[in-house]
């Protein structure tokens, strides 16, 4: 039964830095776009 | 809003895949619950893999056409590769833990994915010691072209030397995969996840790189242009 | 079509036999390289003593010591051309071809000079099983064949970075794993008594890796070269 356990914080732990690496890149991108617009 | 609609099915079909891996499919006897991993884990080493090769060929494509856009590509593939190699490592690791018991056994798998790891890592060494841009480019781009040749090396040797634990009965990835119908379903329908994940992910790097260039040359030439005044 | 061909080694034995003068006078890094190896050989056999190395445990270290050795001097041919600023003349008076398969060959000759010397010492130092001579030998030829192929190229690679040192052991060895290990593995086949047959894969792997390695680095060098 604890096996389940692994495979979900395996799964909590590939989403977790996959969406925040997304997540940072769109920040990212959003935030260089304002500034070539407000240059 | 339509240009993004590819952005919500991909969340969808992660979606099922997941919900798949967790109910849809059936364990395979030796593994027991944990066979699961193996449709989150094998797609990132398929990704830290696939990472290498769009960086080895953006190497050639530098040598050839000499635009530094081909070096952002290969740089950011990297970047990414390390990132999925890593991830790849940790959950190959927790899963053998839970397995075999000890973290790391340097059998083939393991082995390659780690060689993987110190490729990456010393592609931006190197990086790192060259300062100009223009050498930086040409010197790792040979670097990786160099390390991608002596794959097939590797993939022949490293599974002859040691006995491997993965767990080749139930699943083997490299030759006939021994799933079953449902488990192939799955575990295919998350590696095109993955990929489509990573080709998504390096456009959006290679965009952020590009934008941060304008960005530096309207600095620049703002720069200039004041001083002339 | 005789000429063409003889021009082309010829151009390339210059270059090897102006970086072989230069050697023999100063002899800088032959003595460097024999020095470290010797330092490694005396560190290990010192920390050993007179126990009995298995089969498994001699081999490995005879090849790090080789791997370690190679990493000490096998840049010099470049780095010396960077450092005495003579590089650039080199460019005007020699093809990449030429450069590269002249200090190829240089580097080989000097990593099978160290060889002479030190393997001998190596089973002196040690104690390890009697090899097997038609498994040992092939396999140490064809290994550091390929050690020192890879070695030139990646050594052209770090003379043009910055802490050069660390970062040509840090490039290598990815690059020379597959060396490695037939290279180990063949060793141990040669103190275990194996027979001549088994061993032919790893040979076959060393040479095919040499053969790929030299063609890759002729045709890459080009571009490592030119500023």
């Amino acid at each position: 039964m604890s096996d389940i356990y692994v495979v979900l914080s395996v799964n909590l732990l590939i989403w977790f830095s996959l969406f925040g690496y997304l997540f940072a890149l769109d920040r990212k991108v959003q935030k260089l776009k304002k500034m070539l617009e407000n240059d | 809003m339509l240009r993004n609609i590819w952005k919500f099915l991909l969340l969808i079909w992660m979606g099922v895949v997941i919900w798949g891996a967790f109910t849809y499919t059936p364990t395979a006897k030796a593994l027991g619950e944990t066979t699961r991993i193996l449709y989150f884990h094998v797609p990132c080493s398929w990704v830290a893999t696939l990472s290498f090769l769009i960086a080895a060929i953006s190497g050639i494509l530098y040598l050839v056409k000499n635009d530094l856009k081909y070096d952002l590509w290969a740089e950011n593939a990297a970047h990414l590769g390390l990132f999925f190699t890593v991830l790849a490592t940790i959950t190959g690791s927790i899963w053998a833990k839970v397995i075999w018991h000890p973290f790391w056994n340097w059998d083939p798998r393991e082995t390659s994915i780690f060689i993987l790891l110190l490729i990456y890592a010393a592609y931006f060494a190197l990086r790192s010691a060259v300062e100009e841009d223009e050498q930086k480019a040409r010197l790792s781009a040979v670097y990786v072209i160099l390390a991608f040749i002596t794959v097939p090396f590797l993939v022949f040797i490293v599974p002859r030397i040691y006995d491997s634990l993965h767990p080749d009965p139930v699943i083997n990835a490299q030759g006939k995969i021994k799933m079953n119908g449902k488990m192939l379903q799955v575990f295919f329908a998350s590696m095109a996840g993955f990929t489509v994940i990573f080709f998504w992910m390096l456009r959006l790097k290679v965009q952020t790189a590009l934008l941060e260039r304008k960005l530096q040359m309207r600095k620049f030439k703002k720069l200039t242009e004041n001083r002339d005044v | 079509m005789a000429h063409r061909k003889s021009n082309f080694i010829h151009k390339s034995w210059a270059v090897f036999r102006k970086d072989i003068q230069l050697e023999f006078r100063t002899r800088y890094v032959i003595n460097a390289i024999l020095m470290f190896a010797l330092t490694v050989l005396t560190a290990v056999s010192f920390s050993i003593g007179p126990l009995r190395l298995r089969v498994e445990i001699g081999a490995a270290l005879l090849w790090i010591i080789l791997f370690f050795s190679a990493m000490s001097g096998l840049a010099h041919i470049f780095v010396r051309e960077e450092e005495q600023q003579t590089a650039d003349t080199l460019r005007l008076f020699s093809r990449p071809v030429n450069i590269f398969l002249g200090k190829w060959f240089f580097n080989l000759l000097l990593l099978y000079s160290l060889e002479i010397i030190i393997v001998p010492l190596y089973f002196v130092f040690l104690n390890v099983p009697d090899p097997v001579l038609s498994i040992f030998l092939p396999v140490l030829f064809l290994g550091s064949f390929a050690l020192a192929s890879a070695s030139t190229l990646i050594g052209a690679i770090i003379s043009q970075a910055s802490a050069r040192g660390a970062l040509f052991a840090v490039l290598t060895f990815p690059i020379v794993l597959p060396v490695m290990f037939s290279g180990i593995h063949g060793t141990q086949l040669s103190f275990a008594r194996a027979s001549f047959l088994d061993c032919l894969s790893d040979l076959q792997v060393l040479l095919s890796f040499s053969v790929v390695i030299l063609t890759g680095s002729v045709l890459l060098f080009e571009f490592v070269w030119r500023k």
